[in-house]
């Protein structure tokens, strides 16, 4: 059962993050580090870290007239996420 | 994601683009000339352009974007925006046939009546499906 957790998706941030973007289709960059309350840096570590999972995928784009960057889960991500859930609640279902 | 809000006059234009498109549906199958085929062409140009651009608007008001696809297989952890969704399909369906029912009986007045129906519906479901959406993604 613990095996179907997946240690990248784990952290609560990462999860949390994953959630938003699963019930998008993108998201700007400023609005999920304002939404998780980090810091640029600490956002742009946990998208690395996913991005290089294959779990999200970033563009540039514009928002409000900036640059800036868009998120947006992969399907491998969403397959990914679901799988974790999945995981969770059967473990939590067991408490 | 918390605190999304819709555009204002947002889900009042994409219904009132659904309710050219009932008429102009109707109209199409039971006018005469070219005009109803225009008009029809350039009422579902126009529903495209209208959701495309309010699409956008909600982009730049949220920082995110739901596509359409999204929308369509809908990735929520609950049912109900589905079947929010669903209903919003299936009473526009019943309205645009029962719009062309009417006006294969020449009834205009009840057939516009049925497009501002039709209008109404899309606009009640899609607030309907945005508050859920909210609800399930814990935002105000």
């Amino acid at each position: 059962m613990a095996a179907d957790l997946d240690p990248v998706i784990h952290a609560p941030a990462r999860l949390t993050l994953m959630t938003m973007l699963n019930a998008v289709s993108e998201a700007e960059f400023a609005t999920l580090r304002d939404r998780l309350e980090v810091s640029d840096s600490v956002l742009s570590k946990h998208v690395s870290a996913l991005v290089d999972a294959g779990y999200v995928k970033t563009k540039k784009g514009t928002h409000q007239g900036r640059r800036t960057t868009w998120i947006a889960l992969t399907r491998r991500g969403r397959k990914a996420l679901e799988r974790h859930v999945a995981a969770l609640r059967e473990l939590i279902d067991g408490v | 994601m918390t605190a999304v809000r819709t555009p204002p006059g947002s889900d009042e234009a994409i219904a009132a683009a659904f309710g050219a498109l009932t008429f102009t549906g109707a109209w199409v199958g039971f006018g005469s000339g070219p005009w109803p085929a225009v008009a029809f062409v350039a009422s579902a140009v126009l529903l495209f352009a209208t959701a495309y651009h309010q699409q956008r608007r909600f982009r730049d008001a949220n920082g995110v974007w739901i596509a359409g696809a999204v929308w369509a297989s809908g990735p929520h952890p609950g049912r109900r925006p589905r079947r929010a969704r669903a209903a919003l399909i299936a009473g526009w369906l019943a309205l645009f046939l029962a719009a062309n029912a009417l006006a294969g009986h020449g009834a205009w007045w009840l057939t516009a009546a049925c497009a501002i129906a039709a209008a109404l519906w899309v606009w009640w479901t899609s607030r309907w499906w945005m508050r859920l959406w909210r609800e399930e993604h814990g935002g105000g």
